[in-house]
Parts: C-alpha cells; sequence; structure tokens
C-alpha cells in the first residue's frame, strides 16, 4: 500500500491513485479520487490513532527496543502511519482542504520529533539508530517515487542526521506545498536553527560540541535544503537566447554581444546576450555575468543513465525492443507499440530501427506554450514553451508515471515563427546524436559492464497551431494552403472525400523547406513560404524526420475541442450565451453566435440621439458595440457573426447606411 | 451567344454570393430554451460511473465557464445523443411541429449520432484497420450530412483535419497512445510550481525543470 500512495504524496505530474488502474492515463483523474469520502477520512483518523498509540506503547519499554523484532515491528508502524497520512494528504491536496492537510502532516512530524526529542536526549543514546532509520523511511515514503525501500536513497539520507532531515523537511514541504515563498522559508530556517540552539543551551549538559557541529551542519536556506531530498542527480546546462535575434547559443561561455546573421549579406544581430551581476561572498565583492534570456536544459543522456537504474525499466524495455523488432499479425492494436510506425522506424545503420544488441529505445515529442504565472497576468503576453519527451517503449501502465517523463526544456519565451528553428535547432542536433550515436552507460542494472543506448524520436504530438509552428507548416488560417497534414487548398475545403486530398511528400516539403533556409533576404523567405506554405523546421536536424509520417493529429484538441464542441454549441445552438441575451429588441429568429449584454433603452436612446446629431463619422466613436449592434439591427444592415464585426466595422456600416438615407 | 467574358463574370458572382452566404451560418436547428432545459435535467439526473466526468448541469446558461476536453467527450459521447434522442426522434415529436421542420430536426439528430459513433471509434482504446475504416466513414457521413443541411457553410479547418485521423490509426495504434493529455497534464503540473516570478533568472527553471523528475536515483552516468 505504502508504494502505491508514496509517489501520490510528492507526485508533480499525475495526480491518480494508481497508475496500474487507468492504463492510459485517461483524464479522469478527479473523479477517481473522490472516491475517498470524508467518511473513509474519518476511519483513517482512527486507524492512524491506534497506531501511533501501539507504536508509543512499543516505545515505552526502552529494553525491549534492543530485540530486532520490536524494532521492525516499529518500521511497520510507522510505514503504514506514513502512508495513511500520504493518503490524507493526498485527498486533501486533491480537493484543497489545506489546513486539515497541515493538521496531518504537522502531527506525524510532531510524533517524531517527540520521539527524537525522548530517545536523544531523555533516556538511552543506543536508540538513535531507530530513530533515524524510521524517520529516513518516512522521508523516502513521502519522496521516492517508486520505491519506499530504495536502496541508493537510503544511503543517501543516512548521510545526514536526523535532526538535519527534519529541519530540511519543513522548509521544503511548505514551500512545494502550502506555497511558502522562498523568503520565508529561509526565514523559517533561521527561526528553527535558533529554536534548536535556545533548547539546547538550556539543556542539562548545555550546547555541546555535538549539537554545535550539528547547527553548523544545518542547511541555511531553502535551496541547499531541498538538495538533502532532490535535485541530486539531475544535470542542467545554462544556454543563453538572444533577445532580439532568438538565436539558441550554447554556453558555458557566451559572447557578450550576439554574433548571429540570419543572411550572409545582412549585419550581425549586435544585441546584449549577457549582463554583469555583482554578489557579496564572504565579504568580498565578486561578479559574473549571466545571460539576459537564459534557457536551462536539461541533459538527456545523463537523465536516462538515471532513468534506467530504477527497477525493470531497463527489463521492460528490453522485452519491448525484441517485441517491436517482429511484426504485428494480430488485427487489432492496443497499443502504439502495435502499430507500422515503430516499425518503419531506421537506425543509422538503415537497418530497421529496433533489431540490434544495443538498447534501443523510441520516444514521442510534445511541445506546448502556457503562461507561467498561475494565470494570474491574463491578458499580459507572457509565455513558457514546455517541451518534454515520453518513452512509448515503455507499457502504458508505467509510460506516464512522474520519473518517466523527460523534460526537455522550459523555454523562456514565445520565438517567432521565423525564428523557432534557430531557437530548437541546437537541441534537435543533440536529440539526433542521440539517434546516430546513442549514449554508453557505464553501468546498467542488466549489464553490469555497461551498454549502449540509442534513442530515436518515433513522432510529434502538439496542438494543430503548435504542430505547425514546429513543423515550418503554414497556419490553419494562410490563405492558401491551410491544413498541416496536406496540400488542400482552401478554396476546395469543402472536399470530403479522402481519397480526392494531394498528400505532402516527404522530398518536396524538404526541398521547400531548405529553399527557405538558403533565401538570402526575408523578402526571399517569405516569398518561398507564400509559395510553397513552408517553413525551414528544426526537426529536419534530426536524419530521419519524415514530417508525412511522423507528425499526428491531436485527438484530444481535434476532436472533443474541436469538433464535439462545434457541433454542440454552433450546430445545435447550446451555448450559453444565447438564450438570455439580445432578446428585447431583436427577435431571436436572428441569427447570432456570440451575443452580449443587452442595452438599455437610455443607452440606445442616447446612442439614436448621437447618429441623428452625428456630422461626421468620427463622432460615433466611443458608442458601445452592444448599442451599435441594435442600431445597425434597426437600420436593416445585415450582420453578420459577432466576432467578425468588429466596433470600427459597424461604426462604418452604420454610418454609411445613414449617411446615404 | 454569350461570349467568354460573360461566363467568367457570371462565375465571380457567383463565387462572390457564396463566400457572402459563409460568412454568415444561421442555426436554424438550435435547441429551443425548453430542449436545453430537458437537456440540462437529463444531464443532472443521469447517474454516471466516477470515471466519466458530468458536464456542467446548468450547460447553455452562463458561469460554468470553459468546459473540459473531457466534458466535452461526457457531452457527445452520451448526454447529447441521449436528449436529442428523446425530443427529436420520429416517434417522440408532436403531430404539431411541421413536417418540414421534424425531419430537418431528425436529420440533425442523425449527424449527431454520426459524430458520436465517429468519435468514439476514433478515440478508442484498441483499434484496427476495420475500425479507422469505419471512423473515416462515419466523419464523412456526418460532414455529408451536415453540407446537406447547410449548403453553403464552408467546413472549418478542425472539420478537414478530422479526416486525416482515420489513417493514422492503424500507423500509430490506438488515439490514446498518441494524444495530447500526458503532456497537458505535465503543463497543470508545472504551472502550480512555485517560482519566483522572475524568468529570467535561474531558479524559475530550475525549479520548473528539476523538481517534477527529482525522483529518479542518483547513478553514475556516462
Amino acid at each position: 500500500m505504502c508504494v502505491i500512495y508514496a509517489h501520490i504524496a510528492f507526485e508533480h505530474f499525475v495526480p491518480q491513485h494508481s497508475h496500474n488502474s487507468l492504463p492510459f492515463g485517461r483524464p479522469d483523474t478527479r473523479a477517481q479520487a473522490n472516491e475517498v469520502s470524508f467518511d473513509d477520512i474519518f476511519n483513517l483518523d482512527i486507524e492512524i490513532e491506534e497506531h501511533v498509540r501501539a507504536f508509543n506503547t512499543l516505545c515505552d519499554n526502552i529494553v525491549a527496543l534492543e530485540e530486532p523484532s520490536t524494532q521492525e515491528a516499529l518500521h511497520e508502524h510507522f510505514l503504514y502511519f506514513a502512508g495513511k497520512q500520504a493518503q490524507v494528504f493526498n485527498f486533501a491536496t486533491s480537493t484543497k482542504i489545506a489546513a486539515r492537510t497541515w493538521e496531518c502532516i504537522l502531527e506525524s512530524l510532531a510524533v517524531v520529533l517527540l520521539r527524537l526529542h525522548q530517545v536523544k536526549y531523555g533516556q538511552r543514546r543506543g536508540e538513535d539508530a531507530i530513530v533515524g532509520g524510521t524517520l529516513t523511511k518516512i522521508l523516502i515514503v513521502f519522496f521516492s517515487s517508486n520505491n519506499p525501500l530504495d536502496t541508493e536513497f537510503l544511503s543517501e539520507l543516512n548521510k545526514f542526521d536526523p535532526t538535519t532531515l527534519l529541519m530540511s523537511f519543513i522548509p521544503v514541504i511548505l514551500h512545494d506545498h502550502g506555497k511558502l515563498s522562498i523568503k520565508w522559508s529561509d526565514n523559517l530556517l533561521k527561526l528553527l536553527r535558533l529554536a534548536l540552539v535556545s533548547a539546547w543551551t538550556r539543556g542539562v549538559e548545555g550546547l555541546t560540541f555535538h549539537h554545535q557541529s550539528l547547527v553548523d551542519g544545518l542547511p541555511r536556506n531553502l535551496t541547499t535544503a531541498q538538495k538533502v531530498f532532490f535535485g541530486t542527480g539531475a544535470v542542467t546546462h545554462t544556454r543563453a537566447i538572444c533577445p532580439k535575434c532568438e538565436t539558441l547559443f550554447d554556453g558555458p561561455e557566451f559572447p557578450a554581444r550576439c554574433n548571429s546573421k540570419r543572411f550572409p549579406s545582412s549585419s550581425v544581430c549586435d544585441e546584449p546576450l549577457t549582463e554583469t551581476r555583482t554578489y557579496q561572498h564572504k565579504g568580498e565583492s565578486l561578479s559574473r555575468s549571466y545571460p539576459i534570456l537564459p534557457l536551462e536544459e536539461q541533459d538527456w543522456p545523463s537523465w536516462k543513465a538515471r532513468w534506467l537504474q530504477q527497477d525493470g525499466i531497463e527489463e521492460m524495455l528490453e522485452a519491448s525492443q525484441k517485441y517491436m523488432a517482429k511484426q504485428h499479425h494480430e488485427d487489432i492494436l492496443r497499443d502504439f507499440r502495435d502499430g507500422d510506425a515503430v516499425r518503419n522506424l531506421c537506425g543509422p545503420d538503415g537497418k530497421p530501427f529496433f533489431v540490434s544488441s544495443a538498447l534501443r529505445t523510441a520516444w514521442t515529442i510534445s511541445g506546448d506554450h502556457f503562461n507561467p504565472y498561475f494565470n494570474k497576468l491574463a491578458g499580459k503576453k507572457a509565455s513558457t514553451g514546455c517541451y518534454a519527451m515520453l518513452c512509448i517503449s515503455l507499457p502504458p501502465s508505467v509510460r506516464y508515471r512522474p520519473e518517466n517523463v523527460f523534460l526537455i526544456t522550459a523555454l523562456p519565451c514565445d520565438p517567432s515563427v521565423d525564428n523557432i528553428p534557430f531557437t530548437l535547432g541546437p537541441i534537435m542536433r543533440r536529440i539526433n546524436d542521440q539517434w546516430k550515436s546513442g549514449v554508453w552507460i557505464k553501468s546498467t542494472p542488466c549489464y553490469p559492464s555497461g551498454r549502449r543506448e540509442q534513442s530515436i524520436v518515433a513522432n510529434l504530438v502538439t496542438d494543430m497551431p503548435g504542430g505547425s509552428k514546429l513543423c515550418g507548416r503554414a497556419q490553419h488560417n494562410h490563405g492558401k494552403h491551410f491544413c498541416a497534414m496536406c496540400l488542400l487548398l482552401k478554396s476546395n475545403i469543402n472536399t470530403i472525400d479522402p481519397s480526392c486530398f494531394p498528400m505532402r511528400s516527404c522530398l518536396q516539403e524538404r526541398d521547400a523547406a531548405m529553399r527557405w533556409l538558403q533565401a538570402d533576404s526575408q523578402k526571399a523567405r517569405d516569398a518561398v513560404f507564400q509559395e510553397t506554405g513552408i517553413r525551414w523546421s528544426a526537426f529536419w536536424e534530426l536524419e530521419y524526420w519524415d514530417p508525412t509520417s511522423m507528425v499526428v493529429v491531436d485527438t484530444m484538441h481535434n476532436l472533443w475541442l474541436g469538433l464535439a464542441q462545434h457541433h454542440c454549441r454552433l450546430m445545435l445552438g447550446i451555448d450559453w450565451k444565447r438564450h438570455n441575451k439580445f432578446k428585447a429588441t431583436v427577435d431571436s429568429e436572428h441569427p447570432t453566435y456570440t451575443g452580449f449584454v443587452n442595452p438599455t433603452t437610455t443607452e440606445l436612446d442616447k446612442g439614436r440621439a448621437k447618429l441623428q446629431k452625428a456630422q461626421s463619422e468620427t463622432q460615433l466613436h466611443g458608442v458601445k458595440k452592444n448599442v451599435l449592434w441594435v442600431l445597425s439591427y434597426e437600420a436593416g444592415i445585415e450582420l453578420t457573426p459577432v466576432k467578425e464585426m468588429t466596433v470600427p466595422t459597424l461604426t462604418r456600416r452604420l454610418w454609411v447606411s445613414t449617411g446615404s438615407l | 451567344m454569350p461570349s467568354n467574358e460573360v461566363i467568367g463574370s457570371e462565375l465571380v458572382d457567383l463565387c462572390m454570393d457564396e463566400t457572402q452566404q459563409r460568412r454568415s451560418r444561421p442555426i436554424r436547428d438550435a435547441l429551443t430554451k425548453e430542449e436545453c432545459r430537458f437537456l440540462q435535467n437529463s444531464i443532472r439526473t443521469t447517474v454516471r460511473p466516477p470515471s466519466h466526468r458530468a458536464p456542467p448541469s446548468n450547460l447553455g446558461d452562463e458561469g460554468h465557464g470553459k468546459l473540459k476536453a473531457d466534458q466535452w467527450r461526457s457531452l457527445l459521447e452520451f448526454d447529447v445523443p441521449v436528449a436529442l434522442a428523446q425530443l427529436w426522434s420520429k416517434e417522440s415529436q408532436s403531430e404539431t411541429v411541421a413536417a418540414e421542420v421534424a425531419e430537418r430536426k431528425e436529420k440533425m439528430l442523425t449527424a449527431t449520432m454520426y459524430l458520436s459513433i465517429a468519435i468514439e471509434l476514433g478515440t478508442s482504446f484498441s483499434t484496427s484497420r476495420k475500425k479507422a475504416e469505419q471512423y473515416t466513414e462515419y466523419m464523412i457521413k456526418y460532414l455529408q450530412l451536415l453540407l446537406h443541411l447547410y449548403p453553403s457553410m464552408a467546413l472549418t479547418a478542425n472539420q478537414h483535419t478530422a479526416l486525416h485521423v482515420g489513417p493514422l490509426l492503424p500507423h500509430f495504434g490506438p488515439a490514446p497512445g498518441w494524444w495530447m493529455f500526458p503532456f497537458e497534464r505535465l503543463i497543470g503540473a508545472l504551472q502550480k510550481v512555485n517560482h519566483n516570478y522572475q524568468r529570467g533568472q535561474h531558479s524559475f527553471f530550475v525549479d520548473l525543470l528539476i523538481k517534477p523528475t527529482n525522483h529518479l536515483p542518483k547513478a553514475s552516468s556516462r
């Protein structure tokens, strides 16, 4: 049970109970989590209470504590206890009952602290190890994702004194789940340190040397505290993006100014890339240069090396490599690995990709942009790109677990369509290297003497606008080439026979992209784009890239958010603004897609008066859109959907029509 | 004898007319207020499995905000077809409704059914060549019927792109293997990560990047 709940508690990715019960990570996770009712929580509380009592009784018998059986019982109690707390915790976070959560967490901490205090400063020193061990196990239950007895993590944690662990745990958890700011978490650490020192100095022994060294070893800020639990292995590289031309520069040293040239004849960009900041370190004033717009890229090879160390991952990958090397004869397809796509992939030697002695894995890549400011700054232009990969060689039940998702980078800006190939280009080149030569991993669970691993990107999953942008194809509103999948012209959009669609060919697309890249001015590039609807794309850096067979239509956006929504709202008219609005003055027969609040009679009268008096069109400015709409309706102007009727259009039409009367 | 010029200008006029018509797309088959209430009531009274996320029961009124993809799924997989079948099928329509209107409404119901079937086939957890063909078949039927009901309507880019989903099914396997849900959820998680609002600063990205993936054990690298 602990195993299941362990990775829920501190999981950032998938807020659901068990990945195994929902193989594809269907979107209905909220409903599943809600199956825990308040009654259950109440019963849990009673259970936890009983365990705490049993635990306390065990601990009180100090003589028996030396026995291994008692120690085991203690551990079991604690694991159970912590697991249950995690369950309560998870329930509380999923339904946002923050106060209850904190009660639980702090309660559990209080129990641990009490034990720690009793054992350490009360009776016997010999029990140090037990409490330390129990505490580490609780922390493992909280922090370790898939295996509560993860030996690597255990040995990592054992390096620390239990006091240090606890003191780090409190600010980290408050920061992660209680939204305590970094500044206040730092202050909290300082206060905790003060509390410890004052408690010890008042004790019988006073502040001993041992205590003093413990205090010195306590983390001084949140970042150090976080390092106790995680961030131990992740390797990231800082790159710099030019704020003007959005070209990516690989580190570690950056030129002071951007030296990129878009075209041979154009001048150098010359935008400042770095800025110098001074800071105080041990009384000295030091300065260092930082990129103005930094990009943190996670190192894929080292991530893969860590990822393969997990229990069972390598075996699963080997099994599916063997499976994908063979043809799929069954008629029914149950997973990505059954499809033709993975079987058509080629290795660097030209043979089928999965026929090899090296470990070979297939990945799916996705990129999407979001607003990083907690949706608080709506409307303000802020966009962070999230580029991530999933390993489709894994079975679906483990594929979507947080530890198996590789986040390549969080792009700090939203590059324009002309610049994005140069921003993502270097990243894609590194991904291509993973296919071409792969990575030599020193030691894996199955091959202690090391083995080679190679990865291929099997497909790109994005929504339609994002996909077009990443692939360098024209957007859906392009005058000619509106479709990312075929070459059908916009004028023939009502053709619904798929056999009549002129399909794209990889070679043609590559040629057009090359023409765009080799054009010697922005004008020439625009001309190529207008003609072919193709720009250069960073994905061409992948030598095996074939946009015609690797780009998919996302069914979530296309079918559910697209067709289903369109049908319900526009075809069936289930639109929440239609019934209540715009009925008093205009009969309901009149078509309107998105209505608005009806103008009041006084507003209308004022508008009418203004229109009669108006000598020129500019005098109509300031009249509200809804008033304009009704006036236009009264004037007999044909009204098209509101979206297309902007205020200037309405004003112009109204002016022209009344002027001609 | 009309000269070539005349034919040309006629064609231009015809095209102009068509584009004019395309701009305004009237909803002639819209649900009436009573029918909307019926749909809302049926959403409210439906007992569904916990894995099915219910659409808002005040659907169509103000204030329920944007629907999630999952809610559109529930709506079109179950609620709308069931409610419409009770309202618009031949048997249930009252005789007071004009025959023309009744026929039109029934056609719209059929279109809804086609779309529902197509989406079900397209997003099924297991697929096959036959299912993929059926998907395309029903999607074409749906679009044909829409164009029959609204001859002047221009299809949207989404409606066109939906026709490309069919061939992807045998190629990539069932849609859940390559839809956006896992990535959207990743974004949801990233949006919740605490950070210092300073996009230019190092810690912002380290927060975003490392925290979610920090569960991995430490290992000897290359």
